[in-house]
């Protein structure tokens, strides 16, 4: 991988030399176990060794709207959304948009109260429903 | 006016035999599954509705209870049944007493009846403060159930006609037709091609913008209905709102958006209706019980939120939560 300033880097599991492999399990098992580096590298090894590939990006960078809309699960054009009312915060280039890691990873925890939220009034719809009943009728009174 | 109905006591203490659908008979003490007591499938309650249902407030055939005034009281009269009507003040009829007509016997049931009132008064027939609750709140669901309705078919027509034109807006009205609109609301349906189409995405997003900031109840299950009547299955939804909106967005291939919109219009739906999850998800094991028992929602290895409530055993694993896990195992 070429150390890049502005590009999200993809390993392609079907590219790596098992020797190669061999050789960083090799390095990772020396380091002291519970070490953040070995974890990670770990995590590339085990992918890889599965045929899956592996994307690492650096916080400080820029992903493209259509790549955070799928790295967070959710549909462009509500992303648009949110970035058009600043939800999410971009950078322009040229007619589009830019968005940073690190910004993403904060948006993400914060969403994580909205989401909850949906899922649990989809599971109490029908009690909530019932109270909603009950609130009408007093008013009726 | 709503329809003429039996009083509780009525139903409980002289309503004894003779029920069409006994089921009826025994879901008066359940108030979720219960029908309106006007529609309940008894001969007297039945007959009370055709004599005393009608408009003409001129009552063509209906016929005092001789000897009582105060208040007055109406006769029913089936074949097999006897009853004593009461009209309140608000307009509101009543079946507050009934009994079998026993063919040859000395006393008839009017003449027991008028008894009856000489002993225990007449407030011992006439509807109780628990009958008028009851009345208020069948009047409250249906007036909610009618408003369900029409929003489960602006929704409907919406998606329909944003699958064609890209977007569609409708007004989320009030309950009452003189009600402010709770919101406005937008659905969009964007379907990406691409040459492969097995890579080829559909979306469709829903914005809420709420006017009347007062109903909150009312809103939110105003949105429960429009993404429900859109997608049924809980899971496909997710959630994120911006400061003026509440934004909601299904993703998924064009195939299944598209058939999404078909089913939407085809399908006889309870307004409201849902599916919780097809599939079981791995989600931390230290807060599982947690949220089975309070029902808080967890998140799922694959990213999906939702609130526990099945028994997974027999449900097929949700495979990205697998392969996530598999990772985890690994290192």
């Amino acid at each position: 991988m070429t150390p890049g300033r502005s590009n999200v880097e993809t390993l392609s599991a079907t590219n790596v030399d098992h020797g190669e492999l061999a050789r960083l399990d090799a390095v990772v098992a020396e380091l002291p176990s519970g070490s953040p580096l070995g974890a990670a590298l770990q995590y590339v090894s085990a992918s890889v060794r599965r045929g899956e590939s592996v994307t690492l990006a650096n916080d400080e960078e820029l992903l493209t709207p259509a790549r955070a809309a799928r790295l967070l699960g959710m549909s462009r054009t509500h992303l648009y959304k949110l970035l058009d009312a600043d939800v999410l915060p971009s950078r322009r280039v040229g007619r589009d948009r830019r968005i940073a890691m690190a910004d993403l990873v904060e948006f993400e925890s914060l969403r994580h109260a909205q989401r909850a939220e949906l899922a649990e009034r989809f599971a109490h719809a029908t009690a909530s429903r019932a109270l909603l009943v009950d609130q009408l009728a007093r008013e009726e009174a | 006016m709503p329809p003429p109905r039996p009083t509780l006591r009525c139903i409980r203490e002289d309503l004894q035999s003779d029920w069409g659908d006994t089921a009826h008979q025994r879901a008066v003490t359940d108030l979720d599954s219960c029908p309106p007591l006007s529609g309940l499938d008894h001969p007297a309650i039945q007959h009370l509705s055709a004599l005393f249902g009608v408009e003409d407030g001129a009552s063509l055939n209906r016929e005092s209870i001789s000897g009582l005034t105060d208040p007055m009281w109406w006769k029913l009269k089936t074949s097999r049944w006897r009853g004593a009507v009461y009209v309140d003040d608000d307009g509101q009829t009543w079946l507050c007493a009934a009994g079998l007509r026993r063919a040859g016997e000395k006393s008839d049931f009017y003449s027991s009846f008028t008894r009856e009132i000489g002993r225990l008064g007449a407030a011992h027939f006439l509807p109780t403060a628990e009958d008028k609750a009851r009345l208020r709140r069948e009047v409250a669901e249906a007036r909610l159930a009618t408003w369900e309705e029409s929003l489960y078919t602006s929704a409907v027509t919406a998606l329909a006609s944003a699958q064609i034109s890209g977007r569609a807006s409708f007004d989320v009205p009030g309950l009452a037709a003189s009600d402010p609109a709770l919101a406005s609301a937008t659905v969009e349906v964007a379907i990406l091609t691409d040459d492969d189409p097995e890579d080829s995405i559909g979306e469709i997003v829903v914005a809420v913008t709420p006017r009347d900031w007062a109903r909150q109840e009312l809103l939110a299950r105003a949105e429960i209905v429009l993404l429900a009547a859109i997608s049924p299955d809980e899971q496909s939804w997710v959630a994120g709102h911006s400061a003026k909106q509440r934004i909601f967005s299904v993703t998924d291939s064009a195939e299944a958006v598209e058939a999404l919109v078909a089913q939407s219009a085809s399908a006889d739906r309870t307004p409201g209706e849902t599916r919780a999850g097809a599939v079981s998800h791995y989600t931390h094991k230290s807060r599982l019980a947690e949220h089975y028992v309070i029902g808080s929602a967890a998140r799922a290895l694959c990213g999906v939120y939702f609130v526990p409530r099945q028994d997974p055993e027999g449900m097929a694993i949700c495979p990205q939560c697998e392969t996530v896990f598999r990772s985890l195992e690994a290192t």
